[in-house]
Parts: C-alpha cells; sequence; structure tokens
C-alpha cells in the first residue's frame, strides 16, 4: 500500500483506542464555549455563523418570494395598475438579483459552512474568522441593499444590468449604483467562502477519507468553491468596470467613444452561466446524499457522479454566450456555443439516472425529503430539457426573452436548487435542532409547493409562444396572454402557501440549539450525524467507507468514548487536524482562532466603505475602509503564534504530527494560492477586455510610450521580486529563535518599487496624452493600472503589518506563516505588474 | 483499499480531458471572434479539432489501464470536441 | 381553457414566412422530445419507487446510468445539435444585395423606421409600422438610438438585438398577407412593455398601391425588387426634397388644428413632410393617419384614441418622453386630433 506523506496506513489499525477520560470532554466543551449575550455576537464557530448564514439565505428567500407575489397579482390581469412602472421594474430587477446574489449562491455556501465541517468530522473549518467575516459582510451589506427598496432607490435595470441602459446617461439616479454595492458584498463573501470550502474539504477530512470515500455533497462543494474562484472574478471585474464609467465617465461600454456595451455581456454572462451550476452543484451534491438516505443504500454511480460534477464545472465555461444568441454574433460562433450547451447536458443526464437507479436498488420510505427529491428529479428534468431546446439557435431566437425562458429557469431553479434544499432543511434540521420539523406536515407543505410551482410556470411556456416577452409591468388584452397568466397567478399563491406552511412548521417545531439534536431521524450514514458538541465530534474517526455509520454500528459510542483522533485537545487551545488533499492522511494539528469582534468590526466598516461611495461620501468612505483594513489586521494579529513549548502533539495512538507548520504543507499556502487564482483571473479577464475592445474599436488605439520606458518598469519589476526573496531567505538564516534583523525590510522596499513602477506606468501614458476619460483605450489601459494599483496597496499594507509583527518579535525562524505569505503576495504583485505593463505597451499599439 | 479516484493519474487524465476540450473550444472561438465570417476561422477551427483529438487519442493510448472513470472523461470530452467541431462544418 | 386558447395557434408556431416556418417544425419536435423524455423519467421514477421488484432490479445498476444517462441522450443531444447547426446556417445565408432594403432603429420606446434605396438612402420616415410585400425577401438593418433593444415578429423570424453603435441585419419574408404584431423584446427600461409595432405585408400589387400613395423615391431599387415590379410607376424624387403627397386642402377645425400643432410644441419633436412641422426626436407623422395603431402599436388608431394620446399620453404609456398636453382644452385637442388623422 502506498502513502501520499509517508504516513503509514498500518497505524489506522491502532483506532479505536481505549476509552478516554471524561475529562477530556468538559476542556472541549470549555475551549470551544461561545460566549454568552451580546458577545454571542463575536462567535466564530460554525455552529452558530452556518445556522445565522442559512437563516439569512432564508429570509432573502422570503422577501424576494413576496416581490414575486407582488408581481404575480400586477399580472394577473392586462393593464392592471397594483404595481405602477417604476416600482414594477425595481421589484423584478430585485427579485432576480436577492433570489440569484443574496439567496441562492449564499444559501449553498451557508449549507456548506454548516454542514462541511460536521460531514468531515472536522472541528471547525479552517478558516473560522474569516467565515464570520464573510456572513457579516453578507448579512449587513444584503440588509442594507434590500432596503434601497423602501426608498425607491432599488435598481431597476434588470438583474442583468445591460448598460447602457444602466450607464450614467439612462441611469442617471443612485438605483444602478446600489446594485453594484450589493453585488459587491457577495463578491467578498463567496470568494471568502470558496477559500474556505476548498482548503476545507481538501485539506480537513476525517483521516483516511480518501476522495473516494468523501460524501458527494462535499464533492459538489469542491466543485463549486473552484467554479467561485474561476467564474466571480469576471463579474467583480465589470462591477467595477459600471461602477468606474459610471462615477468617473471611463467608456467602457460607451459605442461613441470607442467603448462596446457587449463588453458587458461578455463578461457578465462568462460569470453568469457558471452560476446557475455554481447554485446547482450543491444543491446536486445535496440530492445524492438525501437519495442514498431515502433509498438506504450506496449511491449508484458515485465515480461517474464525480466526472458529471467535475465535467459540468469545466463545460459550463464554454456555454456563456448563449445568452447572447440575439446579439450580432457571427453565426457560427452562436454554433460552438449551441455545442457546449449540448456537451453540458449530458453530465446533468448522468446524475438524474443516477438518483433514479439509487432509489430503484433501494427501498423508499415515503418521508418528507423523499417528496422533495423525487419532486426535483421530475422538475429538474422538464427544466433541463427546455434548456436542451433553448440551447438550438433557431428556436431560442423566437423564445429567447420571452416567458418560456421564465418557465424554463424557474424549472431549473426551482427544482435544481429550490426543491433539494427543502428537502435539506428536513433531512439536516434536527441536526441543528432539538425538535424534527413534521415529517406529516412537510408532505402538505410539498404537494402545495410542487402544485403551485406548475400551476405557476407550466403555462408560462405558452405564454411565451403567445409572444410575451419578459420584463413587462403590463400587458395588452386581447393577445391571448390573460388566462394564462390569471392561472399563473393562482400558482404563484399556492406556491406561497406551501412556504406559509413551511414557516408555521418552523415556528411551531424548529428550536435552534446547539446542546440537544433530535438526532439521526432519516438514519443517515454519513459522519455529521455522529454525535457532536460546538467542537463537532469529540474525537475524529478514521473513514473506511462512504457510510460509516451504516458499516460500523458502534462507531458513535466509539466517537463519543475519545477512541479516535484527537480525543482531548493536546494544545490546550481551538484545533483541527490537518490532513493530505488525495487520502486524508493526518499531516499536522492546527491552532484555530477563537472568537472575535473584529471580524465583525471589519464587515460593519467594509459595509460602511460601500455604502458611503455609493452615496459619494468619499471621506467617509476613506474613514470606513481605513478602520475596515485596521480590523482585518487585528483578526489577523492573534494568529500565527506557534507555541513555543509544543512542537508536536499526540493525536492519539501514539502518533504525534507537528503543530503548525508553513510551506506548501500549510493550509495557509493553499489558502493565499487560491487567492492568488482569483486575482490572476480578474487580470486575465482584464487582459481578455483589452483584446476585445481593440478589437472592435481599432481606431481609438494610439502608439504607447518608449521602449525604454517599459524595460525600465520590467526592470523595477523584476527587483522587487528579488527583494521578496532576499527578506526570505535572511530569515532562513536565523535558525532557532525571532527574527530581530529586519527582514521584513525588504519586503517593504518591494512594495514601493511596486508603487514606484506603477507611477512610473502612469505618467508615462500620460505623457503621450492618453485619457482614461476620452477612448476606449484610455479607459482599459488606466483600468489595468487600477488594478495592479490594489495589489500593490495590499503589498504596502502587508509589509507595514510584516514591520509591526517583527517589531513585536513575532517572526519565528526559520519559517513564518506571515512572512511567506506576505513575501509571496508582493512576489505575486511583480509579476502581475510586469504582465500587465507589457501588454499595451508591446501588443496593439497604434 | 484505493478507489480509481484516489489515483493521481485518473485525475490527470480526467483534468487533461476536459483541458483538451477548453483549449479546444477557446481556440475555435477565439478564430471566430479574430475572424468573424470569414473562412480562416474555419481553417484554425479545423486545425485546432485535430490536434484536440489527437491530443485525447495520445491521452487514451498512453495509460495501459484506465479507469471507466478516465474513459469517460476522455468520451465525455471527445464527443464535446465533436459537438464544437461541426458548427464550422454545418453553419454556412 | 378556451380563452387561453383564443389566441391559438401561437405566434411562435403559426409561421407567416420561410424563416419562422422551419423554426416551427423544430419547435413541435422539440416538444415532443421534451414530453416523451418527461415520460420516460416519469415512469423510471415510478419503478424505482412503486414498481414491482423484477422491474426495479433492472433499474438499480449503473447499466441504467449508461443507457439511460450517458447512450440515449447522447444520441438524442447529436441529432438535435446536427440539425440544429444546419438550420442556423440555412438561417444566415449571406446577403445578396438583391433584397429590399429597410432601416428599423429602436428608440425609446418606439421603432423608427426608414426604408432604404439600394444605395442606403432614406426614401421614406416611418414609425412603429413596417409594410413589406409578400415573397419578397427583406433585410432589416437594426440599431438604436440609446440602449439596446431588440427587433421580434414571432410570426416571421426569431429575434435580433439593436444595439447602439452598430448596425445588425436580420432577413424576414412574409409568404402571406397579414398583419403581424411585433414587440421590443430586450427590457430597455421605463415603459418597455409598452413598446410594441406592427408588420404589415401586403400582396405585392397592394405594396405598390401603398408604395405609390406614400411617393416612396423607389427610382434606384427597382433592380433590387426582381420579380416584384413596384417601382415602375414611381416617379424618380430628388434626395432633397422630400416625397410628400400634396397636403389635401383642409378647412375648419382641422385647420386650426393644424396650426395648433404648429404652434403649441408637437412640431419640435415630429415631421410632417410638406408642412413646417420638421422635429426629429419623435416619430415621424407624415402618414399617421394611415397607421393602425398609436403609442408604438398599443393602441388602435381613431380619433378618440388620438385625442386621448394628445391629452394624457403620460397615462396611457407612463415614462415617455412626450408630455401630456392636458393643459389643452378638449376642444384644441379635438382639432389636432382631426388633422392628424387626415393624414393618410
Amino acid at each position: 500500500m502506498n502513502s501520499e506523506t509517508g504516513f503509514d496506513p498500518a497505524l489506522y489499525d491502532r483506532f479505536p483506542t481505549e476509552k478516554q477520560p471524561d475529562e477530556d470532554v468538559e476542556e472541549l466543551n470549555r475551549i470551544w464555549a461561545a460566549p454568552k449575550g451580546w458577545g454571542l455576537l463575536t462567535a466564530v464557530n460554525n455552529n452558530y455563523i452556518g445556522f445565522w448564514y442559512v437563516a439569512t439565505s432564508f429570509l432573502f428567500f422570503l422577501l424576494a418570494g413576496i416581490l414575486a407575489l407582488g408581481m404575480r397579482v400586477q399580472l394577473a390581469a392586462p393593464m392592471q395598475e397594483f404595481l405602477p412602472q417604476d416600482t414594477y421594474n425595481q421589484f423584478f430587477t430585485m427579485h432576480g438579483t436577492v433570489m440569484m446574489f443574496l439567496f441562492a449562491v449564499p444559501a449553498v455556501e451557508a449549507i456548506g459552512v454548516m454542514l462541511l465541517p460536521q460531514m468531515l468530522a472536522a472541528r471547525d473549518l479552517p478558516f473560522p474568522r474569516l467565515s464570520a467575516y464573510a456572513f457579516w459582510a453578507y448579512f449587513v451589506g444584503g440588509l442594507a441593499f434590500f432596503c434601497s427598496l423602501f426608498v425607491g432607490l432599488a435598481p431597476d435595470g434588470g438583474w442583468f444590468m445591460y448598460p447602457p441602459l444602466t450607464s450614467e446617461t439612462y441611469s442617471p439616479g443612485l438605483n444602478a449604483d446600489f446594485w453594484l454595492l450589493g453585488i459587491g458584498f457577495i463578491e467578498i463573501s463567496a470568494i471568502a467562502g470558496a477559500v474556505e470550502i476548498i482548503v476545507g474539504v481538501l485539506r480537513t477530512r476525517a483521516p483516511n477519507m480518501t476522495l473516494d470515500r468523501m460524501p458527494m455533497f462535499a464533492w459538489a462543494m469542491l466543485v463549486f468553491a473552484v467554479m467561485i474562484v474561476l467564474a466571480f472574478p469576471a463579474v467583480i471585474l465589470c462591477t467595477m468596470l459600471l461602477e468606474i464609467e459610471r462615477a468617473f465617465n471611463w467608456p467602457f461600454f460607451d459605442p461613441t467613444r470607442g467603448g462596446d456595451p457587449m463588453l458587458w455581456q461578455h463578461l457578465f454572462w462568462f460569470f453568469g452561466h457558471p452560476e446557475v451550476y455554481i447554485i446547482f452543484l450543491p444543491a446536486a451534491g445535496l440530492m445524492s446524499v438525501m437519495v442514498t438516505s431515502i433509498a438506504r443504500t450506496e449511491l449508484i454511480g458515485y465515480r461517474l457522479n464525480v466526472l458529471a460534477l467535475v465535467a459540468t464545472g469545466f463545460i459550463s465555461f464554454g456555454v456563456w454566450a448563449h445568452h447572447m444568441f440575439a446579439t450580432d454574433m457571427p453565426a457560427v460562433s452562436t454554433g460552438y456555443f449551441s455545442a457546449a450547451s449540448m456537451a453540458v447536458s449530458l453530465p446533468a443526464g448522468i446524475q438524474v439516472f443516477c438518483w433514479i437507479a439509487t432509489l430503484a436498488s433501494g427501498k423508499v420510505q415515503s418521508t418528507t425529503p423523499a417528496h422533495f427529491v423525487i419532486g426535483s428529479i421530475v422538475t429538474f428534468t422538464m427544466g433541463g430539457l427546455t434548456g436542451v431546446m433553448v440551447g438550438l439557435v433557431p428556436f431560442d431566437l423566437q423564445v429567447h426573452d420571452t416567458y418560456f425562458i421564465v418557465a424554463h429557469l424557474h424549472y431549473v431553479l426551482i427544482g435544481g436548487m429550490v426543491f433539494p434544499m427543502f428537502a435539506a432543511f428536513y433531512t439536516w434540521a434536527p441536526m441543528t435542532s432539538s425538535k424534527a420539523l413534521s415529517d406529516k406536515l412537510g408532505k402538505w407543505i410539498f404537494w402545495l409547493m410542487f402544485t403551485g410551482m406548475h400551476v405557476t410556470f407550466l403555462p408560462m411556456h405558452l405564454t411565451g409562444f403567445m409572444g410575451m416577452p419578459r420584463r413587462v409591468y403590463t400587458y395588452l388584452p386581447g393577445r391571448g396572454f390573460d388566462v394564462l397568466n390569471l392561472t399563473s397567478t393562482i400558482g404563484s399563491f399556492i406556491l406561497g402557501a406551501g412556504i406559509l406552511l413551511f414557516l408555521f412548521d418552523l415556528a411551531r417545531n424548529f428550536r435552534f440549539s446547539t446542546e440537544e439534536s433530535a438526532g439521526n431521524v432519516y438514519r443517515g450514514g454519513t459522519l455529521e450525524w455522529l454525535p457532536s458538541g460546538l467542537y463537532s465530534t469529540r474525537s475524529i474517526p478514521v473513514v473506511h467507507s462512504r457510510q460509516p455509520l451504516w458499516d460500523n454500528p458502534n462507531i458513535c459510542d466509539e466517537v463519543e468514548e475519545g477512541r479516535y483522533f484527537l480525543p482531548n485537545a493536546p494544545t490546550g487551545t481551538r484545533e483541527t487536524l490537518i490532513t493530505s488533499p488525495i487520502r486524508a492522511e493526518p499531516q499536522y494539528v492546527q491552532l484555530m482562532p477563537g472568537p472575535s469582534p473584529w471580524p465583525l468590526a471589519a464587515a460593519v466598516f467594509t459595509a460602511g466603505f460601500f455604502l458611503s461611495l455609493t452615496v459619494q461620501a468619499y471621506m467617509f468612505g476613506i474613514f470606513c475602509g481605513v478602520i475596515a483594513v485596521f480590523s482585518v489586521l487585528r483578526w489577523l494579529w492573534e494568529t500565527d503564534r506557534p507555541l513555543p513549548d509544543k512542537k508536536e502533539v499526540d493525536i492519539g495512538g501514539g502518533i504525534m504530527v507537528p503543530v503548525a507548520i508553513t510551506g506548501p504543507k500549510g493550509h495557509g499556502w493553499w489558502a493565499l494560492n487560491v487567492l492568488m487564482v482569483v486575482l490572476g483571473m480578474i487580470a486575465f479577464m482584464a487582459v481578455f477586455a483589452y483584446l476585445y475592445l481593440y478589437g472592435i474599436n481599432p481606431e481609438v488605439w494610439i502608439d504607447p510610450p518608449s521602449l525604454g520606458e517599459t524595460a525600465l518598469i520590467v526592470g523595477a519589476n523584476g527587483v522587487a521580486l528579488a527583494c521578496t526573496w532576499i527578506g526570505r531567505w535572511i530569515l532562513k538564516r536565523r535558525a532557532g529563535g525571532y527574527a530581530h534583523d529586519a527582514p521584513w525590510v525588504f519586503q517593504a522596499i518591494a512594495a514601493v518599487i511596486l508603487a514606484g513602477s506603477l507611477y512610473l506606468d502612469m505618467t508615462g501614458w500620460q505623457d503621450i496624452g492618453l485619457r482614461p476619460t476620452e477612448s476606449g483605450m484610455g479607459a482599459i489601459v488606466f483600468m489595468l493600472m487600477v488594478l495592479q494599483g490594489q495589489v500593490v496597496i495590499i503589498s504596502l499594507i502587508m509589509a507595514a503589518y510584516l514591520g509591526f509583527r517583527e517589531a513585536r518579535g513575532l517572526l519565528t525562524t526559520p519559517t513564518n506563516v506571515t512572512m511567506d505569505i506576505v513575501a509571496r503576495f508582493i512576489a505575486y504583485s511583480a509579476i502581475q505588474g510586469t504582465a500587465l505593463t507589457l501588454l499595451p505597451r508591446l501588443f496593439l499599439g497604434g | 483499499m484505493d478507489g480509481p479516484i484516489d489515483q493521481p493519474q485518473n485525475w490527470r487524465t480526467l483534468v487533461y480531458a476536459f483541458g483538451i476540450w477548453l483549449i479546444h473550444f477557446g481556440a475555435a472561438y477565439s478564430g471566430e471572434l479574430i475572424f468573424p465570417n470569414q473562412s480562416a476561422a474555419r481553417w484554425v477551427a479545423a486545425g485546432a479539432t485535430l490536434i484536440a483529438l489527437a491530443a485525447l487519442f495520445w491521452l487514451w493510448k498512453r495509460g495501459e489501464d484506465h479507469s471507466t472513470l478516465g474513459l469517460l472523461a476522455i468520451g465525455i470530452a471527445t464527443t464535446g470536441v465533436i459537438y464544437d467541431a461541426l458548427p464550422p462544418l454545418l453553419v454556412w | 381553457m378556451i380563452d387561453a386558447l383564443w389566441g391559438w395557434p401561437p405566434p411562435v408556431l403559426d409561421p407567416a414566412g420561410p424563416y419562422s416556418e422551419r423554426v416551427t417544425i423544430l419547435a413541435w419536435v422539440l416538444l415532443a422530445m421534451a414530453l416523451v423524455v418527461t415520460l420516460i423519467v416519469v415512469i423510471a421514477l415510478w419503478i424505482a419507487v412503486k414498481g414491482p421488484d423484477s422491474l426495479k432490479r433492472k433499474l438499480g445498476g449503473e447499466k441504467t446510468v449508461w443507457i439511460g444517462g450517458i447512450a440515449f441522450p447522447g444520441v438524442v443531444l447529436s441529432v438535435l445539435l446536427v440539425w440544429g447547426l444546419m438550420m442556423t446556417g440555412s438561417l444566415s445565408e449571406p446577403i445578396t444585395g438583391k433584397e429590399m432594403r429597410i432601416r428599423v432603429v429602436g428608440e425609446m420606446w418606439w421603432f423608427r423606421v426608414q426604408y432604404l434605396d439600394n444605395q442606403g438612402r432614406v426614401v421614406m420616415d416611418g414609425a412603429n409600422e413596417i409594410h413589406i410585400p409578400t415573397n419578397v425577401p427583406v433585410v432589416l438593418e437594426l440599431t438604436s438610438a440609446d440602449v439596446i433593444h431588440s427587433f421580434w415578429v414571432p410570426h416571421l423570424s426569431g429575434k435580433k438585438d439593436m444595439i447602439p453603435g452598430r448596425v445588425t441585419l436580420l432577413r424576414i419574408e412574409a409568404d402571406r398577407p397579414g398583419v403581424f404584431g411585433g414587440v421590443c423584446a430586450e427590457y430597455c427600461g421605463g415603459p418597455h412593455a409598452l413598446m410594441g409595432f406592427v408588420t404589415v405585408a401586403h400582396e405585392p400589387e397592394e405594396w405598390k398601391q401603398w408604395a405609390v400613395q406614400r411617393n416612396i423615391a423607389l427610382g434606384e431599387a427597382i433592380e433590387p425588387f426582381g420579380s416584384v415590379d413596384v417601382a415602375g410607376a414611381l416617379p424618380v424624387v430628388d434626395d432633397d426634397v422630400p416625397p410628400r403627397i400634396p397636403p389635401t386642402p383642409i378647412v375648419g377645425e382641422a385647420a386650426r388644428g393644424r396650426a395648433l400643432f404648429m404652434s403649441v410644441g408637437c412640431a419640435a419633436c415630429h415631421r410632417v413632410a410638406g408642412t413646417e412641422a420638421n422635429g426629429l426626436a419623435g416619430p415621424d407623422l407624415t402618414h399617421v393617419g394611415s397607421r393602425r395603431t398609436l403609442g408604438a402599436g398599443i393602441l388602435p388608431n381613431h380619433l378618440g384614441t388620438m385625442m386621448g394620446w394628445i391629452g394624457d399620453s403620460q397615462a396611457i404609456k407612463p415614462g415617455i418622453r412626450m408630455p401630456s398636453y392636458d393643459r389643452l382644452p378638449a376642444e384644441d385637442i379635438a382639432a389636432m386630433a382631426m388633422w392628424l388623422e387626415q393624414q393618410k
């Protein structure tokens, strides 16, 4: 048997070990205890953050649902005046935006934060304070964004926000800015969550839970997080471009000055279509887990399902322009996207038939989750089929932007995400509530929702064929729309009644508790059903199969008696076990930060920063920004403090592993890599935007500055790169103890050089007369510098932070996580700076 | 015992297969972006398709004992490449 | 349901020309496909949950995934893709230069229609109504004056976006006479819901008469019409002089309405060829009296609706650029409406 890390798998035979003393449980309880009273707001544990996260996203689901009911009332009959035009336009924009950005993505992410550590038997997610920050940024920002509706300032340009409708000329109010603001928060929290989930799934699994034994939900979340990392940069960039165009008049999308409105559509949909799978895949993962417990049998085609998830992840990046068939694309181009749209249906088919085969191979119990799961398969299949239909260009050109699409997307999203989520509510509520939800009521809820859903959306296919376009606040009588629309309205209230009944069930039965849980009502076989407290499971079991609870009936007791890994807290603080990415071999013990008010403060002031910018209170915005940065640094300040007296600890069975390490084995290294991929993707998308604008409007391009200047900038960046390396080298030379000979200075020099070369780059372009407000070229070239400016500012802050830590004697030698991260980030900045400087200066000038 | 997912070579097959699909897609689409409605774009696409199919063939040949996983990944990627080779052939 | 089917067949399934006809066949096949596959999945689910054990055993293995989830969809998708691509190709055949040319400009929230000769010169302006002869291929040159709109006449063809800074081309052709409704399909803000138009397909002879009445300068455009000799009777008109039937003598209230139209502000935005009204911001009203609709496809056109539109356009279509002339006395509005209705 081979090994990934040199860990001897024979050591697993030592488990279960002897029963461990009960005092250790009290120790765990003490260490992981949540703050009391208002202090609870500073909690960072995933049991709390995950629950708040799910609850908040569900609140947004309800709010956006209420908007939908309002719209259905307005459309119940032709030429109604229930909602005035501008209110309706705000309603449909908010319904789409809130459902996609404030409900669907956060909801699946929230379920991940809540379930993943338990499913993987980790003590917590690897970066609890980051989770807390992501949640609070989302909570504060999302609510502030939603409230814009009450003052009539909600965005009204559609959730897709196509310019020029959303540019300053045609949307002069603050409405569109609020959209960009609201999305900004979701970008932050989605990226933070993705970092968390990638590292969590790959590095904090229970020992011996190899990739092949991972619960399908963990697989889905892994693909989900990777997709966020690759797709969200596109929307981050395009929201930045639009806000800069609106605020500073840089003409990225203005055709009269060498911009192009189609650039937005490419960037938005490059994010927008993967987004659909970002929402669907985690729900599909939940489905796979639930199908297993419903049928009481292993998932048929586990590996095919994994393949389907990965294939979907890849192919979904080749379908974005199928939202743009009606634009001015060459026919052959439409063909490519049509072809990829067909190809992406294959993996969906694999998943659906895996579920059917699994249900057939077992014995299906008539429970509420079973109802929702089966309803979901039917509904999602129907939506998938209309998806295949609209994947064909000639047909799409007829139904594009009509109610047929409204029907299609609701079938896919409700069938593919909402029904699985309700099934998940019923399945996992007992894990976090002292009472299970009512299975009997649940079936009523299912039938109301299922009926309502189909009564609402099935007729819409025909409404679309009748010629009714989307996003209309009213319609004319006598076009054959009347009865169909009335039917849809009735259906939407049946659906609403189902959800109302669910709220009743929640109110009657749901009692959040971290102490006692209602238990494994539906008898799932995965690790989240181990007995647990705030510290997750008492000990972390060795996993030998995909359904450990079914295969080892004693496992619950054994875990509870501490007969597996980490039965106590060997370091005396919060910690979790880091394992290797493929075979999950124990590698080291990670120290975890505890409760802190700083993530909350950082989130509140981040919100303040964005809100102030939106209402153009720039001074207050900068004030908030500074405090937000300070808060982030403050929360980091307490981390990365290795325990001098404990280099290695016993994690059970006499197995010794190190405490906290640096380099490629460390979880921080992985997280930084993910972050650099995000930044790299943003830069890559900007490069695409540059080339695209050149392709559309080459006539506004001018000759670049001299080559000598370019060489100087590149040379300076090279020196900066060397400095980052020297800083690390100095630290390494000095083995043992703490560094005092200022290795941080070299990082600071590197960061300052980068700022200087950016300045040189900027003045070089200004000297030859390029202005960001005058042409598409000016706008995009200066945009490349804005992106570089961001990483340079972060580099400067990081270097200063490193200096402070050294001054306080916190830089351990020979290696140090903080030093590692700062040096690598600045090195990344130097490389990005070089690439973004060279592109416009060497390529396609005049 | 280990499942096929735990073996890195299967991962490589999987990622390479879909990577080839993605690169082929990108090359063909970029060709059309750069030479819209021109025959040059069709040549680019044809060339990309030949290279992609050759690469997939190499991927299939290079592992002696592919798991079902690897084979199906190559199969889906090949289907995808062939699908994306159709537009320049059929859309005139 | 009878009422719902009142409009049956829906426009998408009721083709009136060669382009939409092929799509209609595709639509029916796709609908059938979707229905069959849904049935297969529902039956499979029924077997999985409640079916007899013998069937369940057959279904409950990885073979189901290979057949149902991989092989079957693979075949269906491949066939559909090939068909769809071939149709895409045939629908996007290149422009030959022999087609009739009409420019349609999307503006917030109406359609400017300009008939072009084969040199691309405007020979007649119109708004919200497109007249075409049957069995003549027409190329629409679509663009936008402000935000993105989308042009859609479901009876005739799929849609095409109207994008500022670009001209997109859409072929349409009607093979039977009729009046076919169209809408803006891309959300364009405010009263997007009320941005429509009609396309009127005439028999070629009838179209010729219509054109003669409107005096389109088709002198240069004779060739492109091929078999349809519509231009024989038409005089060649100098580019700079707008073609115009001499205004009929106007008397009484209508004359007063004409004077009001010029004085209260209408003429600043609207053009009525042959008069001093020369505004270009709003729809051309030269032949407004003969149009089928008012307000961009939303109201039938008669004296009453014309009065309502002038007096209270903001209530009918909130948010549009035209103010309500609700401060004018009713008889003034009536006089203007009367004159406008005479502009056939």
